[in-house]
């Protein structure tokens, strides 16, 4: 860690602080992700674990923020480093490439502060498609994300780039009958089949997540802001509708199913008002209840929704 | 994925049903090409299964240039180490039945062994390396895949002559991770069993069929680990292998050429060949619930019933 110059702290991960840092030698910005490993029953944390294997795995993509190096140190605790015996705390830094914003931070500059003003259409076209060009690959490779949320996306604002962070609850799946915990997504971008109980999940719990920053780009607000499980499904259910066996056979057989009140769809259009035909159409695709009726990040990036996209700069 | 559908039971029926009546009428090269053809061009919903198979084995090619392979030249060099890596092995395997862990955990645990014992050398007067390596590749395998991982001393609790500090374990943790270079997320036989099987199994049409299939060939794919000469092969070859070997099938072009073009037909051969004569004798060495002998009926597109049954008869006798 010599070679690194801590500038500023800039955020917490799924398991650890994130700093600012120039690398010495050549004046590069890093983002160094700390990781304490001074629980020593459980040795390395499987997030770590995890979350190094699979960006080795991924890195080829620009849409998944790189991984430069691993670093293990031994740091001495000031009060013991004139013993002759320290206890030594083993530290671990992911260092990344440096991004200098994320989207949440990013649609908050856009909502609130001395300027609001609605994220233009090009932008939140030419994210969103990153995104699913991010979240393909993923997949494509045998790995759900299942923590998509704005604060994971990290934005270079000059470049108008944007790429997947924090694969720490990211999991490989190989196959479809796999069980799975609940140790997954942030409240608000969770896919119903996940709260309500069901551990057989696969790619269409980033497309539901996907669908939800989709909409609170257009919004500047999230979709379904809940602040438990069952006020998270209550959200979804009087905005789509509470889910029937005819449009999501097996809903009832969930785990944590209820008896709930008998919604009707509202209209999707009404809830993201400056989002054209096309927006409509992709993210209803997005936000199906029956997982398997999702549309895919891969049939996503052919949608006419991007039509108007120039995509040779992809 | 196809799988995710239950929705969708009728149609891999009707498609195996269309196989089932080309396969009926298959009498000539110009048939088997067509049969050829339908297998390795068909356009389904199934083109995301094909881009994940051609994924896994781009992945896998990058993987073996970490010459695994060549571990099994330097292991036979040293015949005690071949000894204490079995035994070794078989540790990480009691422990994974102990706490019922995943097949891809077991594997998992071998294939980081075996990688660290590729770029470092051990002396045969101490054994408590081995052991302590042991219980680290477990640890790290289990932390990959199990959803409840047990804390390091816990790791410990089956027979083993020396118990690790959990500081000393972690400090190995990141000796083998840094040695492995991180990369612990590697292709195994399991990433391509189920996409194998949608290819090559027209009845298994209920998730029961397919459930006990898949467990016959992850029992499989674990001896493997046991038997020196499976480092030769790659994981896809030994995926293939093991199905074919457990659904009591010979090995040939065509089945090959179902799974993917990208498979070396002559490797499968070698490796369901190994199979044979391994995998039966060390029948008695399982380590979890023993499966019933009885081998599943066979699918109604084998092409070769005959030479099926004679491949049954000659396998009983060994």
């Amino acid at each position: 860690m010599e070679k690194y110059e801590k500038l500023e702290k800039v955020g917490e991960g799924t398991y650890g602080k994130v700093y600012k840092a120039r690398e010495k030698a050549s004046g590069s910005l890093v983002a160094l992700k700390k990781t304490r490993l001074e629980m020593d029953e459980e040795g390395v944390p499987p997030t770590a674990l995890r979350e190094v294997s699979l960006l080795q795995l991924l890195s080829q993509s620009i849409y998944i923020v790189r991984l430069l190096s691993v670093e293990h140190v031994d740091k001495v605790p000031k009060s013991q480093k004139s013993s002759s015996n320290p206890l030594t705390k083993p530290i671990l830094y992911l260092v990344f490439e440096y991004l200098d914003t994320d989207l949440k931070k990013f649609i908050d500059s856009h909502r609130k502060g001395p300027n609001p003003r609605p994220l233009p259409p090009p932008l939140i076209q030419s994210f969103l498609f990153q995104l699913c060009k991010g979240v393909a690959h993923c997949h494509s490779h045998g790995v759900l994300h299942r923590d998509l949320k704005p604060q994971n996306l990290l934005l270079d604002q000059h470049k108008g780039i944007l790429k997947i962070a924090d694969l720490g609850l990211g999991r490989a799946f190989t196959v479809p009958l796999k069980s799975y915990t609940h140790e997954i997504v942030t409240l608000w971008y969770r896919a119903p089949e996940v709260l309500l109980g069901s551990t057989h999940y696969s790619t269409g719990v980033d497309i539901w997540s996907v669908g939800c920053i989709f909409a609170e780009m257009v919004r500047r607000q999230a979709l379904f802001p809940g602040d438990s499980e069952f006020q998270q499904l209550i959200h979804i259910f009087k905005m789509l509708g509470t889910p029937t066996e005819e449009n999501w056979p097996g809903v009832t057989s969930l785990r944590d199913w209820h008896v709930y009140p008998r919604w009707e769809p509202q209209s999707l259009a009404k809830n993201v008002p400056s989002l054209g035909p096309d927006g409509v159409d992709l993210l209803s695709k997005m936000l199906k209840y029956n997982p398997s009726e999702r549309i895919s990040a891969k049939a996503a990036l052919d949608h006419p929704y991007f039509d108007s996209l120039d995509k040779s700069q992809f | 994925m196809s799988f995710d559908s239950s929705n969708h039971p009728i149609s891999p029926d009707l498609y195996c049903s269309e196989v089932t009546s080309e396969v009926i009428h298959l009498d000539s090269d110009d048939e088997a090409l067509k049969f050829n053809v339908l297998w390795g061009d068909s356009d389904h919903d199934d083109s995301d299964d094909e881009s994940i198979l051609l994924n896994l084995l781009e992945s896998e090619h990058n993987q073996v240039q970490e010459q695994t392979k060549f571990l099994g030249q330097q292991l036979r060099k040293k015949t005690w180490l071949i000894n204490a890596r079995e035994e070794a092995i078989n540790w990480i395997l009691k422990v994974h039945a102990y706490y019922s862990f995943k097949p891809e955990t077991a594997y998992l645990s071998v294939d980081y062994f075996n990688r660290f014992l590729l770029s470092h050398t051990f002396t045969q007067d101490k054994a408590w390396p081995l052991q302590l390596l042991s219980v680290t590749c477990l640890s790290l395998a289990a932390k990959m895949e199990e959803s409840k991982v047990p804390l390091l001393l816990d790791l410990q609790v089956i027979e083993s002559r020396f118990l690790f500090k959990p500081k000393t374990v972690q400090r190995m943790e990141l000796l083998v991770m840094a040695s492995l270079k991180w990369r612990l997320r590697t292709i195994t036989p399991f990433d391509f069993v189920h996409l194998f099987i949608s290819k090559l199994l027209c009845s298994a049409s209920t998730w029961g069929d397919l459930s006990y299939i898949v467990s016959l060939v992850s029992d499989v794919i674990i001896r493997t680990c046991l038997v020196m000469d499976f480092l030769e092969f790659s994981p896809s070859t030994i995926a293939a292998a093991a199905l074919l070997w457990v659904t009591n099938q010979c090995v040939d072009d065509k089945k090959s050429y179902c799974l993917h073009k990208n498979i070396s037909i002559e490797m499968v051969k070698k490796c369901y060949k190994l199979m044979k004569q391994k995998l039966i004798i060390r029948r008695s060495e399982l380590y979890w619930p023993k499966i019933s002998q009885l081998l599943p009926r066979s699918p109604t597109c084998v092409l070769d019933h005959a030479a099926a049954m004679q491949e049954s008869s000659d396998a009983h006798k060994l």
